[in-house]
């Protein structure tokens, strides 16, 4: 239904929309909320998965209702059940 | 922009610990409460937030059973609590502002560019009569018509304009190179007489018929190059005569006679080391000293004034500067004999080269200074040589036969 309709699948399904930028920004939208947030790592809980993001010298630009930011050198990116 | 608005509402860094930091976080972007740079500190977060976010957040810290901490409050409101007693501070910056703005709305100087011939004076004066003048509207101002008016009201301008450049009416003036003067009729004949009396030493005739030769003694006015040329037959009588315009070079040597005189005894101003100083402020074109000098002695004024400028162009209309009294006495000197002879010495080579720049060459100088009881003289005289040549509309024709030009 949505291909026919031609909605955006993030709105429909809830998907998480995750934007990197090299491999120092991280934008991420449509989450639930901050797990777990440290210098070496964020645990990011979204509606299908947890995100684990890795890295060294971690910290979140911002953080709002839409959109937050990953800045820091990020080494992995994981999905988590 | 960000960075702006955040300044304007205000914002705090708060130090976030307790229980459960990440479940308040999560609470606060469900509330809509923004929280940016969110750093992992000790053992809990630091974070910037917004005041209204702040307030609105306390709810929270009793369901996540965690501590909140201002570390730093930023922004204008604090900003404005911090100075809350110091409002006429401000009212007073805004004032200088105000002012200064409203300066710069007029004009306060001016500068002419370009101009030769005549003095900026002359020009400020043209203003005056057009009504530009010192302390008026920059936007009374008509620059076209303005231009125009320059241009109509001096011949020799051929090109004009004017601008404003921050308070100051700059006005650029292109004149005339080529000198104009009034249009004499051609001289299509004359003879060449002396400027001068004395001994002709050198003669080149160029056109016309020589009457004199060097070695001739002659006098200012005499005739030494005449433009009638007398035409023969092949007999040799004369047929006719033709009246051209005579032209040469006659070098005359002559003596040009010198006296200078200098009076020995004189009034000498000594300055007496006492010197005060006032300071001056003036608004416009009114002054005002601050201060009052009382000077027992004769006294010299010297003035200095300057515009207070911002950057290049942005004059005020306020002038500070000062004037020194500096004191002295007339006392009754002499000249030594070493110190006349030196003045009347300096005198004498000025004269001398002021000859020489007309072109007068110096042959020979006889010169002698004298003492006498209350005066030093310097007489004597100068050989000089010098092209003393000027054209003159023939006067005397011949009275016989026809003439032909």
């Amino acid at each position: 239904m949505t291909e026919t309709l031609k909605l955006p699948r993030e709105l429909v399904m809830g998907d998480s929309v995750i934007t990197m930028r090299g491999q120092n920004e991280l934008f991420i939208e449509n989450y639930r909320g901050i797990l777990e947030c440290c210098e070496t790592s964020i645990w990011v809980s979204t509606k299908h998965f947890r995100l684990c993001i890795e890295g060294v010298d971690l910290s979140v630009a911002y953080y709002t209702n839409d959109e937050m930011k990953v800045t820091g050198k990020i080494e992995h990116v994981s999905f988590m059940e | 922009m960000l960075a702006i608005i955040r300044f304007l509402r205000g914002y705090v860094r708060v130090y976030l610990w307790g229980f459960s930091p990440e479940r308040f976080m999560n609470l606060c972007n469900n509330r809509g409460i923004e929280l940016w740079a969110v750093e992992p500190k000790e053992d809990g977060y630091e974070f910037f937030m917004y005041i209204g976010g702040f307030f609105a957040c306390r709810d929270f810290l009793r369901k996540t059973k965690t501590r909140v901490v201002i570390r730093k409050k930023l922004g204008l409101p604090f900003f404005l609590f911090r100075y809350r007693k110091r409002k006429l501070f401000f009212v007073g910056l805004l004032g200088c502002f105000l002012a200064l703005f409203l300066a710069t709305r007029f004009i306060w100087a001016f500068e002419i560019t370009g101009n030769r011939r005549f003095t900026d004076d002359m020009y400020l004066a043209f203003l005056e009569s057009q009504q530009v003048y010192y302390g008026m509207p920059i936007g009374k101002l008509d620059i076209d018509e303005f231009e125009k008016q320059l241009r109509e009201r001096y011949d020799y301008i051929t090109w004009a304009s004017a601008k404003i450049e921050g308070t100051k009416l700059h006005v650029m003036i292109k004149e005339n190179d080529v000198f104009m003067q009034p249009e004499e009729a051609e001289q299509v004949t004359g003879d060449i007489r002396a400027a001068a009396s004395g001994t002709i030493v050198q003669m080149v005739t160029r056109s016309g018929v020589p009457v004199t030769k060097p070695g001739d003694a002659v006098n200012e006015g005499d005739v030494l190059i005449s433009g009638i040329i007398p035409i023969y037959n092949d007999d040799e009588t004369l047929r006719t005569y033709h009246v051209t315009k005579a032209d040469g070079d006659v070098y005359i040597e002559s003596v040009f006679p010198i006296s200078e005189e200098l009076l020995l005894y004189y009034d000498k101003k000594v300055y007496t080391g006492n010197r005060k100083r006032l300071l001056v402020l003036g608004f416009g074109e009114k002054e005002l000293k601050l201060g009052k000098v009382e000077m027992q002695e004769a006294y010299e004024i010297l003035s200095d004034r300057k515009p207070i400028r911002l950057f290049d162009n942005l004059y005020l209309p306020i002038i500070y500067g000062h004037n020194e009294y500096v004191g002295y006495e007339l006392v009754k000197s002499t000249y030594s004999q070493e110190e006349a002879r030196e003045i009347l010495s300096q005198r004498f080579l000025r004269i001398c080269a002021t000859l020489e720049e007309k072109g007068v060459q110096i042959i020979e100088k006889d010169v002698k200074i004298e003492i006498r009881e209350d005066r030093a003289v310097l007489y004597g005289s100068l050989i000089i040589r010098q092209n003393a040549v000027t054209l003159t509309p023939i006067i005397e024709f011949p009275e016989e036969n026809s003439i032909e030009q």
